[in-house]
C-alpha cells in the first residue's frame, strides 16, 4: 500500500508515533543514565569558568585580569587564568523513513525506534554533559530539556529523506554531527549528501542501523519483494539460492560507506537491531569522548 | 449414465480457457515488504523456475475441475424413468396377501415413484387394493405431500385377504376431483376376480402403468382340499399332506421349504420341494402321536397369510374305535355297519375296529357301537366308566336295538321299543327327511341333501327333557339325532343305521360331515351342551405377515353356515375361528379362487417391472474423487515443488497420510485388554459364519441396551472373541452359539477355554434348533458342532435345569426361559462347584436367544424370517438375558432368598 504523503496523514502519523515519545524518552534517559558525564576541558587557558593557572602579568593584558590576592602575596602581579571552555555543538540527524519502520520479526525493535532511542540516549548524554545540541535541519542549538523534547519529537515525525538533507544547512565550523539511519540508497547518493558535510565537520558519527534480515536474508521459498514504498520489487523463485549472493552486495554496500566514512576521518558503526541497546551506547559513548 | 442437471456440463467448454490461465499464471508468490529490495535486483533472475506448471499437474487439476463439474451435474445410473403421463400421480398399491413376498419391492418402487413425482411437482395420491381390517372400503388418500406420501406407504401392509377390486373401482369413480390422473399400479402380479375392470377404471381417468414382480416372487398358497387328503397312495395314517398352489402359467418357479411346525413353534418336519407342478403335494410323514401336536404349516421365506396353513381340531386324526366283534365284520364286510363308518371317517381319524374291552384299553377317545343291543355286564360296566370319565360314545339304532326292549343302556334318551317303519309298504307315512339343522343344533349350517330319506328309526320316549337332547330332527319332527352327557362324557344316538339299511343317509356326504362333527366333540364333551353355535368367534388372527395376532375388536363373528364357503376380507381375516371348545381354522386357500396370473393386458397399459435396477447418485463418488484429488495435488505440491510449507506443515501432512495410511487394527493388544478390563463387556464367541455372528452380536447389543434401560448394569459393549487368540478372562458370560460350519479347535484354544470355565467363567452354548438336539428327533449339525466343541473339554455333569433354579430369580422371576424358540430346555451344571458362587459354568439351550434379542430392536434386518413370535416370548427372552448376566454377575446372591420360605418355616419353629 502506497503511502499517500497527505498532510493530515502525515500529521496523525506523527501524533500517533509522538505518543510512543514518552516511553522512548525514559527507555533514552535510562541509558544515558549508565554513562557517568563530564565537561569537556580543553586543558589550556581560555574562557571558561574553572580556574587555570597563575601565572605573570604581561603588557596587553587587561587589568581587570588581574588577581589581586594572588599578586599581593609576591612582588609580581599575577593574572588568574581560567580553563578555556568551549561548548561544542552537535547536531542531529535521524532517518525516519518508511523503510526505517521495518522489523523482520516482533521480537526485535523497528529500525526506527532503535535508531531514535539511540540518538536520543546521546542527545541526553550530551545535554547532561552541557553541550549545546540541535537538529541539523534546524541549525539551532541549545541546552536544555526543551531541546531534548524537540529532538524526540522530530525524530519521531515521518520523513521521507532517506539521507541527511545536507546541501540547505551549513554546520559551524567544528560542530559534531550525529547521523543515523539505515543508509540503504544508492551509494554515490550516500556519497553526494556526506559529501556537502565533509568541508564542515571533521567530527561526525555515522550510524547504520539494520535489521538483523537484512543483513543475512533470513526467508525462504519463492518470494517477491518489493521496497516499502513499492516502487520496485523483485520475485526470488528460491530465497536461499540467492542468499549468499545477497549478503555479499549488503556487505560490500556497508563497507563502502565505511570507507566514505574513513577517508574522511568520520566515525562509522553498523548497529543491528539484535544488539543490546547500552552496550552500543557505552560504545559509542566512548568513542565520542575520544573524539572530542 | 445420465445427467439430472445437465446443463451445468456446459461448463465443461470453460476447462481450456482454465488450462491456458494455469499454464501462465504461475501461482503467486509469498510478497514480502524489504527495505534493502533493491539488493535482490540483478540476483532475481539468477536462477529462474519456469512459470509453467507441469503437463500433468495441470491435467491433474483439469482432472479436479472437471470431476466437480460432473458431479455437480449430477450424474444418475439407472435413472428412474421420469414418471410417465401428466397430473398427479396416484399410486395403486395392491396390499392383498399375494403383495407380502414382494411387499418391500413395491415399497420402495412407490417411494421412488413419490421423489420422482415430487421433484416433478406432481400432486400424489395413494389408493390400496384391498380395505384395512374392519373397513369395507379401500383407502384413498391424497393430495398428499412427498413426506406424508412417504410416510403413508411406508405405513401400509399387506392383507391377509384378497384384493376387492369391486370396491377399489367403486373408490376410483368417486374420487374424481381431478381431470387427470396417471396410475401407476404396484401389483403383485396376480389377478384375483375381475382385474381387467380395475385396470380400466384406472386407466379411463389418465393413464395407467401396471408394474409386476418378476415370476419366481409371485405368491404360493397352501392348501389342503378333500382330494388331497384321500388320495390314494396313502400309507395308514403315517402320512399327511398339503398342497402348494402357484399361478398357473408360470415358467419359473422357486423352490420351496414347508415346515410341519407343532405347538410353541416346534418344528416337526421339514420338506424342501421344487415346484414342478401346480399344485403340487407334499407329503410329510409324521408319526400319529406328532400329529397330535401339529397345529400349521408354513412355506418357510416371507409368503405371508397365503404360506401358513393352520389346522384346527378337525384335522387332528382322532383315535376312533369301531366295536364290533371280529366274526361279524367278516361275514359281510362290504354292508357291514362298520364299514360304512370307516369308509366315512377315515381320512380324518385313526380307525381301529375291536371289541369293546379292547378300545377302551387302547385308550381311544370315541368308540362308536353300530347296533348292539347287549353286551356282557363287565363291558358294560367298563364302557360306563369310560363314558363317565370323558369318552364319547356314538351309538347307531338298527334292528337289534329296536328289539331289546328292555335294556336303554347308555343311550341318551329312553326309546320306545319297536322301530318306526315309514313309506314301506306296511305303512301309510311318507318317507321322512331330515329338518335343517336349528341354531343351537353343532350340526348347524351343514346342507341337507334333498334326496336324503329315512325309512326306519327308532323313536325317543317322548319326555320333558327330550327336546334338549335333540340335535336334529326329521321333518315330523321326530328326533332324529339325539345326544346327553353322562358325567364328563358324552352319548350320542343316531337314530338310524350306520349302514344303508334303514336309510341313504349313510351314502350321503351328510353322513361324513355330521360324523366328523360329532367326533369332533372328543375330549371336551362337556362344553357341548351350552355352546352357540350359530357363530365363529375370532380366536386367532393371520396378518399379512403371516404372523398370528389376537385380533381386534373389529372383527366380526362369522355365521357357520357360511364359513365353508367364505373367502377371506376384511370383515374375516383369516385365523383360528371358534365358538365354545369348537374350533375352526379359516384358512386364506380353503377358498380362493385358483391363482391367476395378469396376462393379456390391452396394449394401452403401459406395463413395467420392478427388477430394474435402483437409481444410484454418483454425485458423492465424483465429488469424493475429486477431492481425493485434490489432497493428491496438495502432497505433490508440498513435496515436490515448493519449499514454500514449513517443516511443520510437512509433518502435518506426514501425519495425516499416515493416519490414512494406517489400518485401524494396528491397535496393540494390550490396549484392548486395558480397555476390556476396564468395563464390563458382553462377549461371544466367533463362529465363523459371518451372518451368524452379526446376529449374535446384533442380539447382545440389544441386551446391552435393555440392561442399561433397566438395571444398574452398564455394558460398554459387545466383544467377539476367537478362543485361539483372545484372553477370555475378562469377561464374566460368554455366549457362543453354535453353527454346523463350527471349525474345531486347537489344544491351545481348548486351554483357554476349559482355563476360563475352570476360573469362574461362564459359557452359555446356544445350539439354535430349539431342543431337536435333546430330544433327539434328529441331530442337528449344531449339536454336533457343540458335542465337537465340548467334546475335549472337561464338563461338569449337567441336569435340566430346576425348577428353583436362580436363574429364574436373578432379576425377573421366569418359569421358564424362552428365546426365539420356547420348546428347549435348559441345561446347568448339576452340582455347582464350590468357590465359584454356585454358578455354573456352562449353560447348554438351544432357544437361539440371542436371535430374539436381536430381533426385538432391529425387526427389519433380521426380519421374520422362520420365526413368529410374540411380542410377549421376545419380552421373556429379554428377561431371561437379563437374569441371565445378573446370574452371572451376582452369583447365588438371589439363591438366598430361593430358600426364604424355608428360612421363615424354621424360624417359626
Amino acid at each position: 500500500m502506497r503511502f499517500l504523503p497527505d498532510l493530515l496523514t502525515l500529521r496523525s502519523h506523527a501524533e500517533e508515533t509522538a505518543a510512543t515519545l514518552p516511553g522512548l524518552m525514559i527507555q533514552a534517559e535510562k541509558l544515558a543514565d549508565t554513562i557517568l558525564h563530564g565537561d569537556h576541558p580543553k586543558r589550556k587557558a581560555g574562557m571558561g569558568e574553572k580556574f587555570w593557572q597563575y601565572r605573570e602579568y604581561v603588557t596587553g593584558d587587561r587589568p581587570q585580569d588581574i588577581d589581586w590576592r594572588q599578586s599581593a602575596k609576591s612582588d609580581q602581579v599575577f593574572v588568574k587564568q581560567k580553563e578555556w571552555q568551549i561548548t561544542r555543538q552537535t547536531f542531529f540527524w535521524c532517518a525516519r523513513g518508511q523503510s526505517m519502520a521495518y522489523r523482520a520479526s516482533n521480537e526485535r525493535p523497528r529500525k526506527a525506534d532503535y535508531a531514535a532511542i539511540l540518538v536520543l540516549a546521546l542527545a541526553i548524554l550530551l545535554q547532561k554533559s552541557k553541550e549545546h545540541i540541535g537538529l541539523l535541519s534546524e541549525m539551532r542549538t541549545g541546552r536544555s530539556d526543551a531541546m531534548i523534547e524537540k529532538i524526540g519529537r522530530t525524530v519521531l515525525e515521518q520523513t521521507e529523506d532517506p539521507l541527511p538533507n545536507s546541501a540547505e544547512v551549513s554546520l559551524p565550523k567544528n560542530a559534531y554531527f550525529i547521523g543515523a539511519g539505515d543508509f540503504l540508497s544508492p551509494i554515490e547518493e550516500i556519497a553526494a549528501s556526506f559529501h556537502h558535510l565533509f568541508g564542515r565537520t571533521e567530527n561526525a558519527l555515522i550510524l547504520q542501523i539494520l535489521d538483523p534480515a537484512e543483513l543475512s536474508l533470513t526467508y525462504d521459498g519463492r518470494v517477491k519483494f518489493q521496497t516499502m514504498d513499492h516502487s520496485e520489487s523483485h520475485v526470488i523463485q528460491n530465497v536461499s539460492s540467492v542468499r549468499d549472493a545477497y549478503e555479499a552486495k549488503i556487505q560490500a554496500h556497508c563497507r563502502a560507506i565505511q570507507h566514505i566514512c574513513e577517508q574522511q576521518g568520520w566515525t562509522y558503526k553498523l548497529c543491528v537491531t539484535d544488539q543490546p541497546l547500552h552496550s552500543v551506547l557505552h560504545e559509542l559513548y566512548a568513542q565520542l569522548d575520544g573524539g572530542v | 449414465m445420465v445427467f439430472m442437471q445437465p446443463i451445468l456440463l456446459y461448463s465443461l467448454l470453460g476447462l481450456p480457457v482454465l488450462w491456458y490461465i494455469l499454464r501462465i499464471t504461475p501461482p503467486a508468490p509469498r510478497v514480502i515488504a524489504f527495505p534493502p529490495a533493491r539488493f535482490l535486483a540483478n540476483l532475481a533472475s539468477e536462477q529462474r523456475t519456469p512459470s509453467k506448471s507441469p503437463w500433468w499437474i495441470l491435467l491433474l487439476r483439469l482432472l479436479i475441475v472437471a470431476l466437480i463439474v460432473i458431479g455437480l451435474a449430477r450424474p444418475v445410473v439407472n435413472p428412474a424413468d421420469s414418471l410417465p403421463g401428466y397430473g398427479a400421480l396416484r399410486l395403486i398399491v395392491d396390499n392383498s396377501w399375494a403383495s407380502t413376498s414382494i411387499w418391500d419391492t413395491q415399497v420402495s418402487a412407490g417411494e421412488e415413484a413419490i421423489v420422482q413425482a415430487s421433484r416433478e411437482g406432481r400432486e400424489i395420491y395413494i389408493t390400496t387394493t384391498t380395505a384395512v381390517l374392519g373397513e369395507e372400503t379401500p383407502e384413498h388418500l391424497g393430495p398428499l405431500s412427498e413426506g406424508d406420501a412417504l410416510s403413508v406407504l411406508r405405513g401400509l401392509q399387506p392383507n391377509p385377504w384378497p384384493a376387492d377390486y369391486d370396491a377399489l373401482i367403486e373408490t376410483l369413480k368417486e374420487h374424481k376431483e381431478r381431470q387427470s390422473f396417471h396410475s401407476v399400479w404396484l401389483s403383485h402380479g396376480l389377478d384375483e376376480g375381475n382385474i381387467r375392470a380395475a385396470l380400466n377404471a384406472a386407466q379411463s381417468q389418465g393413464g395407467l402403468t401396471y408394474v409386476r414382480p418378476s415370476e419366481s416372487k409371485t405368491a404360493l398358497v397352501l392348501r389342503q382340499t378333500r382330494k388331497t387328503l384321500t388320495s390314494k397312495n396313502r400309507t395308514a395314517g403315517r402320512d399327511i399332506r398339503i398342497d402348494i398352489e402357484a399361478a398357473r402359467g408360470l415358467e419359473q418357479l422357486p423352490p420351496v421349504t414347508v415346515q410341519a411346525l407343532g405347538e410353541k413353534g416346534a418344528i416337526l418336519d421339514i420338506q424342501s420341494t421344487s415346484l414342478s407342478e401346480t399344485p403340487q403335494t407334499i407329503t410329510f410323514e409324521i408319526t400319529d402321536t406328532l400329529q397330535d401336536n401339529l397345529t400349521q404349516f408354513k412355506i418357510s421365506g416371507r409368503y405371508g397369510a397365503g404360506g401358513l396353513y393352520l389346522l384346527d381340531d378337525s384335522s387332528k386324526k382322532r383315535k376312533v374305535g369301531i366295536a364290533a366283534s371280529a366274526d361279524d365284520a367278516s361275514s359281510a364286510p362290504l354292508i357291514e355297519a362298520s364299514y360304512y363308518i370307516k369308509r366315512a371317517l377315515e381320512p380324518f381319524a385313526n380307525i381301529s375296529i375291536a371289541p369293546p374291552l379292547q378300545l377302551i384299553e387302547e385308550g381311544h377317545g370315541v368308540i362308536i357301537l353300530p347296533d348292539v343291543a347287549a353286551m356282557p355286564t363287565a363291558t358294560l360296566n367298563a364302557l360306563e366308566n369310560w363314558v363317565n370319565e370323558g369318552g364319547l360314545l356314538l351309538r347307531f339304532s338298527g334292528p337289534k336295538m329296536a328289539e331289546n326292549r328292555t335294556e336303554n343302556f347308555l343311550l341318551p334318551v329312553a326309546l320306545r321299543a319297536g322301530g318306526r317303519s315309514l313309506s314301506g309298504s306296511l305303512s301309510w307315512d311318507e318317507a321322512q327327511q331330515i329338518k335343517p339343522f336349528e341354531e343351537n343344533s353343532p350340526f348347524y349350517g351343514l346342507e341337507i341333501p334333498d334326496d336324503v330319506e329315512i325309512l326306519q328309526q327308532v323313536l325317543a320316549d317322548p319326555a320333558q327333557e327330550l327336546e334338549g337332547k335333540v340335535w336334529a330332527h326329521l321333518t315330523d319332527g321326530t328326533p332324529f339325532i339325539t345326544a346327553s352327557n353322562q358325567e364328563k362324557g358324552l352319548l350320542v344316538l343316531v337314530h338310524t343305521t350306520a349302514n344303508a339299511d334303514w336309510s341313504n343317509f349313510a351314502l350321503s356326504g351328510l353322513y361324513v360331515s355330521v360324523l366328523r362333527r360329532i367326533i369332533g366333540f372328543s375330549g371336551r364333551s362337556q362344553d357341548s351342551a351350552n355352546a352357540n353355535f350359530k357363530t365363529l368367534e375370532p380366536l386367532l388372527m393371520i396378518d399379512g405377515f403371516g404372523a398370528l395376532q389376537s385380533p381386534p375388536a373389529t372383527v366380526r363373528p362369522v355365521p357357520i353356515e357360511a364359513i365353508d364357503k367364505l373367502v377371506p376380507s376384511s370383515v374375516h381375516p383369516p385365523g383360528l375361528y371358534g365358538s365354545g371348545s369348537y374350533q375352526f381354522a379359516f384358512n386364506l386357500g380353503t377358498n380362493l379362487p385358483a391363482l391367476q396370473l395378469t396376462d393379456n393386458l390391452p396394449i394401452s397399459i403401459a406395463q413395467s417391472s420392478y427388477e430394474k435396477d435402483y437409481e444410484i447418485d454418483l454425485m458423492p463418488y465424483f465429488l469424493y474423487a475429486a477431492f481425493m484429488l485434490f489432497l493428491l495435488d496438495w502432497l505433490v505440491m508440498s513435496f515436490v515443488i515448493g519449499n514454500a510449507l514449513s517443516i511443520l506443515q510437512r509433518r502435518a501432512i506426514g501425519v495425516f497420510v499416515i493416519l490414512c495410511l494406517v489400518p485401524v487394527n494396528a491397535f496393540a493388544n494390550d490396549e484392548a485388554d486395558l480397555r476390556y478390563a476396564s468395563g464390563f463387556y458382553l462377549a461371544y464367541v466367533e463362529s465363523g459364519d459371518n451372518a451368524l455372528d452379526q446376529r449374535t452380536r446384533a442380539g447382545l447389543e440389544s441386551l446391552s441396551k435393555t440392561l442399561f434401560e433397566r438395571t444398574s448394569v452398564e455394558p460398554k459393549g459387545v466383544v467377539g472373541l476367537n478362543p485361539e487368540s483372545d484372553t477370555l478372562s475378562f469377561f464374566p458370560l460368554i455366549y457362543w452359539a453354535m453353527s454346523g460350519s463350527q471349525k474345531t479347535y486347537s489344544d491351545k484354544a481348548i486351554e483357554n477355554i476349559q482355563y476360563y470355565l475352570d476360573h469362574g467363567g461362564t459359557i452359555l452354548f446356544d445350539t439354535r434348533d430349539q431342543n431337536r438336539s435333546t430330544t433327539s428327533v434328529r441331530n442337528t449339525d449344531n449339536a454336533k458342532a457343540l458335542r465337537r466343541v465340548t467334546g475335549s473339554l472337561n464338563i461338569p455333569p449337567i441336569t435340566p435345569i430346576p425348577d428353583d433354579h436362580v436363574l429364574g430369580r436373578a432379576f425377573y422371576l421366569l418359569r421358564d426361559y424362552p428365546g426365539l424358540y420356547t420348546a428347549g430346555t435348559l441345561w446347568v451344571e448339576k452340582y455347582s462347584a464350590q468357590g465359584r458362587d454356585n454358578v455354573s459354568s456352562v449353560l447348554i439351550g438351544s432357544n437361539d436367544w440371542a436371535g430374539s434379542w436381536a430381533e426385538t430392536r432391529q425387526q427389519t434386518q433380521f426380519g421374520r424370517f422362520g420365526s413368529n413370535t410374540s411380542d410377549q416370548q421376545k419380552e421373556m427372552a429379554m428377561r431371561f438375558g437379563v437374569n441371565l448376566v445378573m446370574y452371572a454377575l451376582t452369583g447365588n446372591y438371589k439363591a438366598d432368598q430361593v430358600h426364604i420360605p424355608h428360612i421363615l418355616k424354621r424360624l417359626d419353629r
